[in-house]
């Protein structure tokens, strides 16, 4: 008798605690749509919105995606200059809406050299970021107060003004003859996300991930890294997930080739931050509930759902990788080589030169871009030549130029694949 | 006849030819220096080729931005309809065609180049509408107001009439100031001004992206209308202020105003922004500079294209209704004695009355020196200026905490245990981070040569590579401790100065010369606190009884100074307490005993005492400086009217505005510049020379209390 009046009890008070917990938030917890993944990640809140959400293909690269076309900063670095490539008549310009410009001042809509840096240099380090979130352009610049700022540009390039303040620096100089000393200046890691800015200041010894509301003044600190020798970079989001990466050199010795860190997870809901990758620390990318990632010369996916992981492709050319809904795209900087894969590991296709070194810019479903320079670009005083039109490899080639170089993906899965290089700029030996 | 009046008023007319003379003269002297034998045949032809090349790419030039703007149309963000992108488009080439007709010609410009390049000129035309402005307002002044009200022209007839009277002598202070610059410039680079009157505007350069087809003869009518208009705008918002408030301190104060934030909008606006329509709309922007004429912009108007100049002209109308407007309201409905002001007004002096007999009580139970601080803080409103001054001080410092660099991060830890004197524990953490930093070069140098040989994967080499980044802030502050380690062992080499490690970020702040608008606001400050000191009594007629009172003379005096000071020493406490905590919040302040010359910024010291002994000195030298500020303006109260001392004391003050909107060159002659002790010091690398500007400001305050003595308890 005892015994069933205990069970009747606790009985009991499971189904007030359930009510209790039911009216508590007020919200009904559809079981139809929610899938808890063996990483813990519920798949339907990962969903893509396109107005509150960072694009993740695009995310810690010079290139931005928007309706009507790409946004890219200059490859040059010598020219804080941002361009836009337009889907529709395939033309990249100076994103600059005067007709009376030439483009080659700083005058120019399209140039940024007075939010960054001021007063020295052109502030090239910034031109890492740009992110095309909610109709507008974001980009990171400092001012003369040492602030390092968000700043917001239209999308025709017409204006611009500081959106957020992230954090205050210190750039003053301990050197007598120099007002600041911009040797201290990293850019920081930036991902806009659902009305957040979630930065990482490169500067600090031990890295922080931070968010501010944007517009906001309050920082929020969500994850600081462990180790004195340690980064974090690579923030991607999903939906209600922003992913990013740790990996921390303190303890690596040749005796123990490992370096700390993986894929962590902060979830915007909860604001709980937990590790999904242990020593994933290099590309990876989230598509068809799977994670891709490069480990070791070699690319994996894993699939959220059961954690089941699977080796894609051996000996890889290049680090940077890119996945759509059919292929992998993997490139080579060495070589400015790209090779496509379907997604059971085969290779496809591949086009390259190895007379060009050049950086992963970014890839969607339609465009891949790099920057790049060839290999025997002279760094120098550089001249302010640009073009809009493609240019032939072997132009560029012969030319010594640095490039931004977009290839067309339909093109390529056809066999026809090739750079065509829009922006270039070049250099002139100093005297 | 309003005009006349400014006729009748010799000293008016004897300030506007002297400016005439004055300014012909510095101009032709600016010209003789800046251009010398510029003259010369080879300087001509090098001009003429210059101006050949120009031409030869202007017909380029403009079908480039035609055929730009026709290649923008297709991309896709410029073309959308109904944007601004693709209105602009439109309006730039409908604009530009205009020019493609036009033939420039080569021909010797000097003397209209530099002529349309002297942007004085443009300062002193303003300076002269406001003499004559203010020469308009004479009857407010002389207490004829009521019985002009009365008459049968004497309201909005008569504000036409004052209108019409500066539209006038804004025109003729135009054609004399702008004619008369022409005519000298004309003379001295022997230009030929009848010969290039019907060659396009463009011929030269400077009006290259000006889309009119006009000739240099019709453009300097234009030209001149547009400075004769913008120089009556700028007369009549001045006339019609001193017309309307009836005050000529609290007038100007709102002119004032308008006049910063004109600056402010030119100066902080960027071209780019979305708030651009402040920038060209602010009055300064087009009176200082010809952007009216040589920067094509069409702003963006809930996404429509207007050029900027329109935008200014319907600016300017606006600017002449509402003050006309205003005038005219207040000429016709601001009755000078009945009205519903003076109703408000009996009303406020009615309860006022009844405030008067509180304090009155209050002030019965005042001391001697109680009462001459009420005099200055609640009835001179002295209480509002030190509150406005503190809020300014507050919100120019900036408490806001630094994220520190790895680098700094680092260096604050080795001072935590090693600020001082380097010794072995100090060079021994130096050493082991060299030592460290070493291996991590070699780890990485036989990374290379292992994957060379193939004996490392390029993953592991990667991997190697990035540990090496990893140590890049603490190479950062290796180089920091060096830098700081060599300067201290020259120091002991070369001056026996055992010199510490001390946090240089924290006292580089403290040196900062980022003040000068604080200084500029303590100053200001100052002299309205102090400027009415003594001229209050004799505005209240009770100068000869105090005179004639038994402490009223050297008692009263000294009262009065001690108040002076002792608000001037309030000021200087609020803006050191201020500089000082927002530093030592953000990095502390330790190593105050350590020897000055630890600081390399003080190598040049030549006297020994510590870094808090040095600050304390320079600090009292700022307090000195702002004393001798204090008793200028005190004498100058002494000896005159509030009006005239604060005017005298805000002289002080021109250099550093001048400073500001851009004369690097006053910064020598600014008072503002000096009260900043320590850059001042940096400039000089004298202590001698900046002990002896603070000597100089001691004697002057000694002799101005002298002089302000004399005046009040001798004569």
């Amino acid at each position: 008798m005892k015994k069933n009046k205990r069970m009747i009890l606790l009985l009991a008070l499971c189904i007030v605690s359930c009510v209790i917990s039911c009216a508590d938030t007020g919200e009904k917890i559809s079981t139809e749509n929610t899938q808890t993944t063996g990483m813990g990640l519920d798949l339907s809140a990962m969903k893509y919105q396109q107005d509150t959400d960072a694009q993740p293909n695009f995310i810690n690269s010079k290139v931005t995606k928007s309706d009507r076309g790409y946004y890219f900063w200059s490859p040059t670095g010598t020219f804080s200059a941002m361009m836009f490539y337009d889907i529709q008549s395939k033309q990249a310009v100076p994103l600059c809406n005067r007709p009376d410009c030439d483009h080659l001042n700083n005058d120019c809509n399209a140039y940024y050299k007075s939010i960054f840096a001021p007063g020295e240099g052109d502030g090239f380090d910034v031109m890492n970021y740009v992110q095309f979130y909610d109709g507008s352009l974001y980009v990171i610049g400092c001012d003369d107060e040492d602030y390092v700022n968000l700043y917001k540009i239209s999308a025709d390039g017409s204006s611009r003004e500081r959106d957020t303040r992230l954090y205050k620096a210190d750039f003053s100089a301990t050197e007598e003859s120099a007002s600041k000393d911009w040797s201290g200046w990293v850019s920081p890691f930036v991902c806009i996300h659902r009305g957040y800015a979630y930065f990482v200041d490169n500067r600090e010894k031990v890295p922080k991930l931070r968010r501010i509301k944007l517009g906001g003044t309050e920082t929020e600190m969500i994850y600081e890294a462990v180790g004195t020798q340690s980064k974090v970079y690579r923030m991607e989001a999903y939906g209600d997930y922003l992913f990013f990466q740790t990996s921390d050199y303190t303890n690596y010795t040749e005796e123990n080739p490992k370096p700390d860190g993986g894929i962590y997870v902060y979830e915007l809901k909860t604001g709980k931050v937990r590790l999904v990758k242990k020593d994933v620390i290099a590309t990876y990318a989230i598509a068809d509930d799977m994670l891709y990632y490069f480990l070791d010369n070699t690319i994996w996916s894993c699939s959220l759902v059961t954690s089941k992981e699977n080796l894609l492709v051996k000996d890889v050319c290049g680090m940077d990788f890119s996945i759509d809904e059919q292929y992998i795209y993997i490139f080579d900087k060495e070589s400015a080589t790209l090779e496509t894969y379907d997604k059971k590991g085969k290779l496809v296709g591949s086009v390259g030169d190895k007379n060009l070194t050049g950086y992963y810019g970014g890839c969607d479903s339609q465009y891949l871009f790099i920057t790049g320079s060839t290999a025997e670009v002279q760094h120098g005083t550089a001249s302010k030549e640009v073009t809009t039109e493609p240019v032939t490899m072997e132009e560029l080639i012969a030319e010594d130029k640095s490039f931004m170089g977009i290839i067309e993906l339909s093109e390529l899965q056809k066999g026809n694949g090739k750079w065509n290089y829009f922006f270039y700029s070049k250099y002139q030996t100093a005297d | 006849m309003e005009w006349k009046k400014v006729l009748r008023q010799k000293k008016i007319i004897g300030i506007l030819i002297g400016l005439f003379f004055f300014h012909i003269f510095f101009f032709l002297y600016t010209m003789q220096v800046e251009n010398g034998q510029d003259t010369a045949e080879s300087d001509i032809a090098y001009m003429k080729e210059e101006q050949e090349k120009y031409i030869a790419r202007f017909h380029e030039s403009v079908e480039e931005k035609v055929k730009q703007a026709d290649s923008m149309s297709v991309i896709s963000i410029f073309s959308q309809t109904d944007s601004f992108s693709s209105r602009n488009l439109e309006r730039t080439k409908e604009d530009f065609k205009v020019l493609l007709p036009v033939q420039p010609k080569v021909f010797y410009d000097k003397f209209l180049r530099e002529f349309f390049s002297y942007s004085a000129l443009n300062g002193i035309v303003v300076l002269c509408g406001v003499v004559v402005a203010m020469a308009l307002i004479d009857e407010n002044k002389s207490g004829l107001r009521s019985m002009i009200f009365a008459s049968v022209n004497g309201r909005g007839r008569l504000v036409l009439e004052k209108a019409a009277a500066l539209l006038l002598w804004a025109f003729i202070i135009t054609v004399c100031f702008y004619g008369g610059t022409l005519t000298a410039s004309t003379i001295f680079f022997q230009g030929e001004l009848s010969g290039c009157l019907n060659l396009p505007i463009q011929s030269l350069s400077m009006f290259s992206s000006l889309p009119w087809r006009v000739g240099i003869g019709a453009f300097l009518l234009i030209y001149l209308c547009y400075r004769w208009m913008l120089l009556f705008i700028i007369m009549i918002i001045v006339w019609t202020l001193l017309y309307s408030i009836d005050h000529m301190l609290l007038a100007g104060g709102t002119a004032g105003v308008f006049g910063i934030l004109a600056y402010l909008f030119y100066r902080l606006v960027g071209s780019s922004s979305p708030l651009n329509i402040l920038k060209y709309c602010s009055l300064w922007y087009q009176v200082s500079g010809n952007g009216f004429f040589t920067e094509y912009k069409n702003l963006n108007i809930f996404s429509y294209a207007l050029n900027k100049n329109s935008v200014i002209i319907a600016e300017w109308l606006f600017l002449v209704l509402l003050f006309l407007g205003l005038a005219l309201l207040v000429g016709n409905y601001r009755y000078p004695c009945i009205s519903a002001m003076g109703r408000v007004k009996r009303k406020l002096l009615h309860i006022s009355k009844k405030v008067q007999s509180f304090q009155a009580g209050f002030q019965e139970k005042l001391s001697l020196p109680g009462m001459e601080y009420y005099k200055v803080l609640i009835s001179q409103k002295g209480i509002v200026v030190i509150i406005f001054v503190i809020v300014v001080l507050v919100y120019q410092t900036d408490f806001n905490s630094v994220q520190l660099s790895g680098k700094q991060e680092m260096y604050a830890a080795f001072l935590d245990k090693s600020m001082g004197i380097p010794d072995k524990e100090s060079q021994q953490e130096i050493d082991d981070l060299k030592k460290l930093l070493k291996e991590v070069d070699e780890e990485l140098y036989d990374a290379f040569l292992k994957n060379e040989k193939g004996e490392l994967s390029d993953w592991d080499l990667t991997q190697i590579q990035r540990k090496h980044e990893s140590y890049e802030q603490h190479r950062n502050f290796l180089e920091l401790l060096n830098e700081q380690t060599t300067y201290l062992k020259t120091l002991k080499q070369e001056k026996n100065i055992d010199g510490w490690y001390v946090n240089v970020y924290s006292y580089n702040h403290l040196l900062d010369d980022g003040a000068m608008l604080s200084n500029l606001f303590l100053i200001m400050g100052i002299v309205l606190l102090c400027s009415g000191i003594f001229s209050c009594e004799k505005k209240s007629g009770m100068l000869p009884v105090i005179r004639g009172s038994v402490n009223g003379r050297f008692g009263i005096f000294q009262k009065k100074m001690q108040v002076a000071f002792v608000l001037t020493f309030l000021l200087f406490l609020t803006t050191a307490a201020l500089e000082i905590t927002s530093v030592a919040v953000v990095y502390g302040l330790k190593g105050l005993e350590a020897p000055v010359q630890s600081l390399s910024k003080f190598s040049f010291v030549p006297v020994r005492c510590s870094i808090g002994v040095f600050f304390a000195g320079l600090y009292i030298m700022k307090a000195m400086m702002m004393f001798a500020v204090a008793a200028f303006t005190c004498m100058l109260s002494a000896r005159t009217n509030q009006k005239f001392a604060i005017g005298m004391s805000f002289v002080l003050c021109i250099p550093e505005l001048l400073v500001m909107i851009g004369f690097g060159f006053f910064k020598y002659v600014s008072i503002v510049e000096v009260l900043s002790v320590a850059p001042f010091l940096f400039q000089i690398k004298n202590v001698a020379v900046v002990a002896a500007a603070s000597l100089l400001f001691v004697l002057i305050g000694v002799q101005s209390v002298r002089t302000g003595y004399k005046k009040w308890c001798v004569t």
